[in-house]
């Protein structure tokens, strides 16, 4: 072993391990590239923005379906999308959130005639690339005043709705007289949500406790994070444990599954895969963006994409609680209510944007 | 408040403070040891994250939480392997290879779980818990001590035994000795190549061991980019601690109250932002490393290749 560390011997070997290991990094990002290249295979026009028909959309999404949540609801949506209008879509999974703008312009020159950049921190790549590209692009959470005829347009979930439905369905299932949520992100999403879920809770009994708990400003995907934050809240007395995460949902899961008594309500999308007992999952409020994306690639063959926000919610089917076994004649009876009132205008949710503000509506219990 | 503050509250508070403390204990007892033996490894963060993954994909398969510890443990000495060429064999630079070894085991574990995970995302379940008999049974700090499971308890015999070893036997004396003067250990007739090589592989496998633990144990599952910076954290806590096994542990336990107390206090009722929780662990390094950097002392030999005969 000495003898390799002086002299001649010394340097060529030093000289044939950076070549080995040269090359292996040479080899890893060829092989890299072309995974990427071949997610653009189909189709190689650019169109225009306008009155082009749509042939072919992207959706980009910063994480892919694993997340049981965000990116599963996006991903399902563009490919129930694609199938309801008879059209091909391609799906960009893990695009993270760097270089977004560049990553745009690829599934632009990749031939995609319209794409749904599925996060609201792509939005102002996805400003640059629809300018640059002149391709449609649909961001997230946006105002109206984002809109650009032709270019951009948003869709607008709204959470709020979602949660004040869930908070009724928590309300009916505690025992405890104490429910949870936990959020992995300051996320304007989730807030909205939570102070939905809090006056949902107290439309039904204002002297139940709702605890809040958050892993982290932007902690999407602690998975770590989000196990020790949901098994605090449960410690603490929480039967029923409202969740919102993307990655982080696995760590959610893991708490609830070690759990005993405790229901669990995920956002978004189906964690049913991700729960070795799904009786332990209440209901899910699961957002729904096919009627989005078909109006919006519907307003972009028309010539009209830009000029209005698309909404997620209550009243289009957009925002919905998943049914299970666990959602009683009852709870559903009382969710069904808490819907109709939504959609007549007589409840109204709060929309928090804050985490001081979810409190300012907890602390209020109702009033 | 106080309402909140049952014993249930504070047992889940205990044992996650333990729960976070043990894989960063394990990850920095790896770290001691290598800086101990004059090799400073930048490159845990990624050494933890294919010992997480390995000892994830070795459970999934074998249902087996011990084969997936023994499997992280592998998997930790394997991306070892390129510090022991490139440095200890070759005298490459230890920064250079350290930063590669953490961006390739970032990349490696993210792409990996990422095209096998994705579609049909697995979960590992909780290992089985082994009380003590009387022990166990005291309120509060029985459940959360005294009913961990036996991987636990082997992890901690594991550091104290290595804690012995490394300040009372032949072989701690040689790994201290290539560590602080290896050309003493060499004039004695000790081989620093072979001593370097032992600590850099026992290093591996400790980490390795540590990423194992946060996947299996604190975590349950897997995900890209676990670690979180929690091997560049040991990193640091190694540093502090002056190669003393038993201060790694204590300051170990610190960075779990971290971790686990910005969660406690939102619940109990106070309103912390995401971020101060977020960044608490972090501070409390820093503020750790601003009071104690003036005792921190690091081998004389740290970061240096050891060639022979070499002025």
């Amino acid at each position: 072993m000495n003898r390799i560390t002086s002299g001649t011997s010394r340097r060529t070997a030093t000289r044939l391990a950076v070549l080995t290991v040269s090359g292996a990094l040479a080899f890893s990002l060829a092989a890299c590239s072309s995974g990427r290249g071949g997610d653009d295979s189909s189709g190689t026009e650019t169109s225009s923005a306008g009155t082009t028909e749509v042939t072919q959309f992207a959706l980009v999404a910063p994480e892919n379906e694993s997340d049981f949540g965000y990116n599963q609801a996006g991903i399902d949506a563009a490919n129930g999308a694609a199938e309801e209008l008879g059209i091909d879509v391609t799906i960009v999974p893990d695009a993270g959130y760097d270089n977004i703008e560049t990553v745009l312009n690829q599934v632009a020159d990749g031939g995609a005639q319209f794409i749904v950049a599925h996060a609201s921190g792509y939005n102002v790549g996805a400003a640059s690339a629809a300018a640059a590209k002149k391709v449609p692009i649909l961001i997230q959470d946006a105002g109206a005043d984002e809109n650009v005829p032709g270019q951009i347009a948003a869709a607008k979930p709204e959470g709020q709705e979602g949660g004040y439905l869930a908070g009724v369905a928590a309300a009916m299932s505690t025992t405890s007289k104490k429910v949870g949520l936990v959020l992995s992100a300051d996320n304007a999403n989730w807030f909205a949500m939570s102070s939905g879920f809090a006056e949902g809770v107290f439309s039904v009994d204002p002297s139940i406790q709702v605890l809040y708990t958050s892993v982290g400003p932007a902690a999407y995907a602690d998975a770590a994070g989000g196990k020790t934050a949901t098994e605090q809240i449960i410690a603490s007395g929480a039967d029923v444990v409202f969740g919102m995460g993307d990655g982080a949902t696995h760590g959610y899961l893991q708490a609830i599954d070690a759990s005993s008594g405790v229901k669990y309500i995920a956002d978004i999308g189906d964690v049913t895969p991700g729960l070795s007992d799904p009786s332990k999952l209440l209901t899910s409020v699961r957002w729904n963006y096919e009627p989005a994306y078909v109006q919006a690639i519907k307003d972009v063959d028309a010539g009209t994409f830009g000029t209005v926000t698309y909404p997620v919610d209550v009243e289009n089917g957009g925002m919905y609680l998943q049914e299970t076994d666990q959602m009683t004649p009852e709870i559903e009876a009382a969710v069904e209510k808490a819907k109709q009132g939504i959609i007549d205008g007589s409840i109204v949710p709060t929309i928090a944007t804050s985490a001081a503000e979810v409190a300012a509506v907890i602390a209020a219990k109702g009033a | 408040m106080s309402d909140m503050l049952s014993a249930a509250f504070i047992t889940v508070f205990i044992a996650t403070v333990i729960a976070q403390a043990m894989p960063l204990l394990l990850a920095a007892v790896g770290e001691t040891i290598g800086e101990q033996a004059g090799i400073l490894n930048l490159g845990i963060e990624g050494v933890m994250l294919v010992g997480a993954y390995t000892a994830f994909v070795v459970t999934l398969t074998t249902g087996s939480f011990w084969l997936g510890m023994l499997g992280g443990a592998i998997g930790g000495v394997v991306a070892n392997l390129a510090m022991l060429v490139l440095n200890v064999w070759l005298g490459l630079n230890q920064i250079v290879i350290g930063l590669a070894i953490t961006l390739i085991g970032e990349g490696i574990t993210s792409v990996l779980y990422l095209q096998n995970y994705t579609k049909s995302p697995a979960s590992l379940g909780a290992q089985p818990k082994l009380p003590i008999p009387g022990l166990s049974d005291i309120p509060v700090i029985g459940p959360a001590l005294f009913q961990q499971s036996g991987i636990f308890w082997i992890c901690i015999l594991l550091a104290l035994g290595l804690a012995f070893a490394l300040a009372r036997t032949n072989w701690g004396l040689s790994t201290r000795s290539a560590g602080q003067k290896p050309s003493s250990l060499d004039a004695a007739g000790g081989s620093v190549m072979r001593t370097r090589s032992i600590a850099v592989l026992l290093s591996g496998g400790l980490v390795g061991l540590g990423g194992a633990y946060l996947a299996l144990l604190t975590t349950a599952t897997f995900s890209p980019f676990l670690t979180n910076g929690l091997g560049f954290i040991a990193i640091v806590i190694t540093m502090l601690s002056r190669g003393r096994i038993l201060v790694v542990m204590i300051t170990s336990l610190i960075y779990g109250l971290a971790v686990a107390i910005g969660p406690a206090l939102q619940v109990i009722g106070f309103t912390v932002p995401a971020d101060i929780i977020k960044m608490l662990p972090f501070l409390i390094v820093i503020v750790m490393l601003i009071v104690f950097a003036r005792s921190s002392v690091v081998p004389p030999a740290l970061g240096t290749p050891y060639t022979r005969g070499a002025r």
